[in-house]
């Protein structure tokens, strides 16, 4: 997938515009910071099948996401959300993994809307 | 893109609650940039102490949150002080619709999604305080309008139209004493509504249903602890959103203290104040109402006017508050009369008039009883009798007991009149024909009605004349006879009738006594003396005085020292020329003031002069204490004089006690030269009478003067 489709470049512009996009970076740096904790907590649920914890995690990476123009990010959160909240744990393992996949390829492409 | 924001917010307070520490940066940051004041929250326990310390105007908050969501966070808001209006926006995704469903169900107002557009979350905010402002102001237009409702005691009540509640508010329920309502129909009020009323507004609610138009209606309700209270009902059938459906939408006010201040008023308006008795009017309207009932009927009506004999001499020989206490005391034995063997009617009300009695007052001393239903008109008599017996019971004041005695005048339905204002005009014409034989019964006849009608026509004329100064001062000399010489006269009013000539006092002083106009023609003849001594002391320097009377009304009720100090500085005369006649009646009642103002004349150097002595109650004590300097011996004692020796020695007397108390004393009425004779003899100062002079008018007194005193012409004495 490219980073085009990973990121909603309109939604980074709307946010760009507010304090003369110093908001941006500090979104894009939050973001960075707190999604491998994030990421690693969902796998630390999974490894004692804490469905219902991956559901909260996915959750809320799901809202930041979308905030934050991610919106691929966003998806796959929607999908990990749905399936911990029906205790599919295998699923929920797939999708963690696709999840930690597509954060290493967005990253860049964040980090250089963070500089810009 | 641009990201429009268009305004900047008034301040306003926002907690936002997420715990992701990046959603909630960028919801504070873009509120923050447009003016909001933002607190956040991680969740929903940190949010409620938050909003327990901050004045929160509106809370955004996530959805799904460690320890407490968005969902229990709305709910414990809402039940605290002052959640109740603060606007809740939910954060949801895009297709969360269950969450969103559930946030409403939790009290939310509205929410966003969480792939926040910054401009769109303001506007939405916006509107959010916007629509808190318009409840704001709802909330507080409610408020007053309920505290005006319950100032003004006014309810509302929608019901449907066999009266099952639709909705209601509270004043209705206090009104109706049905705690918060539940349960109310319209049979619910019409059990507490007065058994009286209730078919009045059953009729008209049917009619209102029926035609689907407004009604408004007072009625009589049974409150608790027998309190009965007047509710105002005002209200219109109305169709629903429904079609086909009806409401009665009404509103319900307490004016029980409305009708209260009317009834008040009405009974003033109907009744004599100092009585209690209905007056003139409601006789009239009562009246009317039965006898439109008694034309069905074959039964009599007895309309008697009761006048009470001497009040005019009561009220100001023994006060006014005397002379009101006899009133009052009458009106209660009339009543009492009438109510004890025919059913009287103590309230004025026509319809409980109809099968009973009337007593009124409708002027000064003067009374109405209505007796209906008399199956013989001779049964009249004997209801007078007992009327006329009751009035004389003796009164007692204090110590003194005092005899009162009424005329009555009665006029019969339907034989002398088929009207109230007839019936009742014609029993006061028989009464005013009776008024010549004090205690007597009259019964109506037409020739009384015409000399009613020459009374008032008399009475039109004597204010007429009052107006037009018609009347005028005749002046009969006073001869003193120590040298025989004319030093004084009498002033006594004539009334020149523009087509019946000079009429006589005695033709019309009782008369205006009756219609309260003596004070006004006392005040025109204390102008006309005070013009005409002055007039005269110009043109003559010899001392003279000029006496007149004041009527004991208008000694009592008036200012009659100013009204002569007035007069003579409008002519610009003197006192000295002045001497003041009261007679005895004057002297008996409020005996400080009287005293007062005899001494006010005096101390102005005018005269006075006590008329009529021996005709009344004076004794010696009063002649000893009052400051007088005349006494005048009435003619009927001077007219004894010669005739038997009773008489003789009765003014040998007077004018021996009148020596003894250092008055100077005035014999009136002489005609004949024996009593000339023996009234010089008896070293009276001065005399008047026919033998003398008749008295005269200004024009010719003084020419009449000039001659006596020229000539110093002294009668033959025998």
């Amino acid at each position: 997938m490219s980073s085009d489709m990973q990121l909603d470049r309109e939604q980074l512009a709307t946010l760009r515009l507010l304090r003369n996009g110093k908001l941006l970076g500090n979104l894009i740096r939050t973001y960075r910071m707190q999604t491998p904790q994030q990421l690693l907590d969902i796998r630390a649920a999974l490894q004692v099948r804490d469905t219902a914890g991956v559901a909260r995690i996915a959750h809320s990476l799901k809202s930041a996401s979308f905030a934050l123009g991610a919106i691929q990010m966003g998806r796959i959160s929607t999908v990990l959300e749905s399936a911990a909240m029906q205790c599919d744990a295998d699923q929920c393992d797939r999708l963690a993994v696709v999840l930690q996949e597509h954060f290493d390829t967005v990253l860049p492409d964040l980090m250089r809307e963070e500089q810009a | 893109m641009t990201l429009h924001i268009t305004e900047r917010a008034g301040l306003g307070s926002i907690l936002v609650v997420d715990d992701d520490n990046m959603l909630r940066l960028l919801i504070a940051t873009v509120l923050t940039d447009v003016g909001y004041n933002v607190v956040t929250a991680e969740d929903g326990a940190q949010a409620l102490e938050v909003f327990a310390e901050h004045n929160i105007d509106c809370v955004i908050t996530d959805v799904m949150m460690p320890k407490m969501n968005g969902f229990e966070l709305t709910a414990a808001i809402r039940i605290m002080p002052g959640g109740e209006r603060v606007q809740i926006l939910f954060m949801t995704g895009v297709d969360d619709y269950d969450s969103i469903q559930r946030a409403y169900e939790a009290g939310a107002n509205d929410f966003a999604l969480k792939r926040i557009n910054p401009s769109l979350l303001v506007e939405r905010v916006r509107f959010l305080f916007k629509a808190q402002q318009m409840q704001d102001a709802l909330r507080l237009s409610e408020q007053r309008l309920s505290y005006a409702q319950r100032l003004a005691q006014l309810g509302h009540w929608e019901r449907t139209l066999d009266g099952k509640t639709v909705a209601v508010s509270p004043v209705v329920c206090a009104l109706l004493e049905v705690g918060d309502g539940a349960g109310l129909t319209w049979d619910t009020l019409c059990e507490k509504v007065h058994p009286d009323d209730l078919p009045m507004i059953q009729r008209e609610l049917q009619q209102a249903i029926a035609q689907h138009t407004v009604y408004r209606f007072e009625h009589r309700f049974m409150g608790r602890k027998n309190v009965i209270k007047v509710l105002r009902h005002q209200g219109e059938v109305v169709a629903t959103d429904v079609p086909g459906q009806w409401v009665v939408r009404s509103t319900l006010q307490d004016v029980t203290e409305r009708r209260a201040q009317e009834d008040r008023l009405h009974f003033l308006a109907f009744h004599d104040p100092l009585t209690s008795l209905p007056n003139r009017e409601l006789a009239l309207r009562a009246l009317d109402s039965v006898i439109s009932d008694h034309s069905r009927e074959h039964q009599h009506i007895a309309v008697f006017a009761v006048g009470l004999d001497d009040f005019s001499r009561i009220n100001s020989s023994l006060g006014q508050a005397v002379g009101d206490t006899v009133l009052k005391t009458v009106g209660d034995r009339l009543r009492a009369q009438v109510r004890d063997s025919d059913h009287v009617l103590r309230t004025g009300e026509l319809r409980e008039l109809k099968n009973g009695c009337l007593v009124a007052r409708t002027e000064g001393d003067r009374f109405l009883c209505v007796v209906t239903n008399l199956q013989l008109s001779e049964a009249a008599i004997s209801i007078a009798k007992r009327l006329q017996r009751a009035v004389a019971s003796p009164l007692a004041l204090g110590d003194a007991e005092l005899t009162l005695s009424s005329t009555i005048g009665v006029s019969l339905y339907p034989h002398d009149g088929l009207n109230a204002t007839e019936l009742i005009d014609h029993a006061f014409a028989a009464l005013l024909h009776a008024k010549g034989q004090k205690g007597s019964c009259q019964f109506f006849a037409a020739e009384i009605s015409d000399r009613a009608r020459q009374r008032l026509t008399l009475e039109t004329e004597l204010r007429h004349a009052l107006e037009e100064r018609q009347f005028e001062l005749f002046y009969q000399p006073r001869l003193q006879l120590a040298d025989n010489r004319v030093h004084g006269a009498e002033a006594l009013v004539r009334w020149r009738h523009p087509a019946r000539g000079m009429v006589s006092p005695a033709d019309f002083i009782p008369l205006m006594e009756d219609m309260g106009l003596i004070t006004a023609l006392g005040n025109q003849v204390i102008d006309m003396v005070a013009q005409q001594v002055t007039h005269w002391a110009r043109l003559d320097p010899d001392e003279f005085r000029v006496s007149f009377n004041i009527s004991p009304l208008q000694f009592l009720n008036s200012d009659v020292v100013a009204e002569v100090d007035a007069a003579l500085k409008r002519h610009h005369g003197l006192h000295k020329y002045l001497e003041v006649e009261i007679t005895e009646s004057a002297l008996l009642s409020q005996p400080e003031l009287v005293s007062a103002t005899l001494q006010a004349f005096r101390e102005r150097g005018i005269r006075v002069a006590l008329d009529d002595f021996g005709t009344g109650f004076s004794s010696l004590s009063y002649l000893r204490k009052l400051p007088l300097d005349v006494l005048k011996i009435d003619r009927s004692f001077i007219s004894d004089i010669g005739v038997s020796h009773s008489g003789t020695t009765l003014v040998d007397a007077m004018l021996f006690i009148a020596q003894a108390l250092g008055l100077d004393c005035v014999a009136e009425g002489v005609e004949l030269e024996t009593q000339l004779s023996f009234l010089a003899s008896q070293h009276c100062k001065e005399v008047q009478g026919y033998l003398i002079a008749r008295p005269m008018p200004a024009g010719d007194f003084l020419h009449w003067r000039q001659k006596w005193n020229a000539k110093q012409c002294i009668p033959k004495t025998a």
